[in-house]
């Protein structure tokens, strides 16, 4: 779990890995001719609401807003996980723990290490497709 | 699924309770990605797919074209899905209408009120695309072989 805002039980959410593989092996899959268009696309999809999630984010953290700060960490949570960005998945969780407990304040950092790690993840993702479609079948 | 695997339409269709009329689903997902994901594997298994992004919306399509099952996220704008699957529950038309409920919540608390409110399965993120396929078609199956009432038989 990450770090909390009032600095208890901080580990690092570098123990866990920024994307799993396993959910990218079915977004492979989508496009049955081998190629990366269909997956492409949604990941194009998930990237362009990417913007105003963050702003949502940060707005809710600096209004003290637990419930759309909840709201929004929870929605995006769910696109993290399906798409195997796990490390940014298990951030969501934790703003989403501090939301439902209303705790904002000192969320700024928490939303600040989601957004990084979903922009690192989306940069790497288009590589490890690549990688998984030209990986010999098990 | 393997790479390069494809859901049969008629494996899909035929696990419907035998019958060979495409299946009608509503999806409401406000994360437009994941309702593209959905919608692309579901029509790719010979489902007819309507896509909504709140529960509103999402409301407004059942009643209008009354499908055979609804795809329906927890946590919605406007309305969420818990809402949703209580006005279905209490509107005669829709009470019979599969419910798959989607959501990322871990908490047993809300799988139970879910399952409580009246929802057939319950599917958390991150699915396997296959699963959900396979789990529309059974669904769907259950809902179809049910008794109707003389309220519903106005559908």
């Amino acid at each position: 779990m990450g770090p909390l805002p009032d600095g208890r039980d901080s580990p690092s959410g570098h123990d866990v890995a920024l994307i799993e593989d396993e959910q990218l092996r079915q977004l492979v899959a989508l496009d049955p001719d081998g190629s990366l268009t269909l997956v492409e696309q949604i990941l194009a999809e998930f990237d362009a609401n990417l913007g105003e999630r963050f702003a949502q984010l940060a707005t809710a953290s600096v209004e003290g807003d637990a419930d759309a700060l909840g709201r929004v960490a929870h929605a995006l949570r769910g696109g993290c996980l399906q798409f195997g960005m796990v490390r940014a998945a298990s951030y969501c969780a934790t703003l989403e723990e501090h939301a439902k407990r209303g705790e904002t304040s000192g969320c700024g950092e928490l939303v600040g290490m989601v957004t990084s790690a979903v922009t690192e993840s989306v940069q790497l993702i288009p590589a490890r497709l690549q990688a998984i479609r030209e990986a010999p079948a098990k | 699924m393997e790479p390069g695997a494809q859901i049969s339409p008629a494996t899909a269709r035929d696990e419907a309770a035998g019958k060979h009329l495409p299946l009608r689903v509503v999806i409401a997902e406000d994360e437009a990605a994941i309702a593209t994901l959905l919608t692309l594997s579901l029509e790719s298994a010979g489902y007819v797919v309507t896509s909504t992004s709140d529960g509103e919306a999402a409301l407004a399509k059942i009643l209008e074209t009354l499908p055979d099952v609804v795809l329906l996220d927890m946590m919605m704008p406007k309305m969420d899905g818990t809402e949703v699957v209580r006005r279905m529950k209490e509107t005669p038309a829709t009470s019979s209408i599969a419910i798959i409920m989607l959501t990322a919540r871990s908490d047993d608390s809300d799988v139970w009120d879910g399952w409580a409110s009246g929802v057939n399965y319950y599917l958390t993120k991150p699915f396997d695309l296959e699963a959900v396929v396979r789990c529309v078609g059974e669904v769907a199956s259950m809902s179809r072989d049910a008794p109707i009432s003389e309220e519903e038989d106005g559908r």
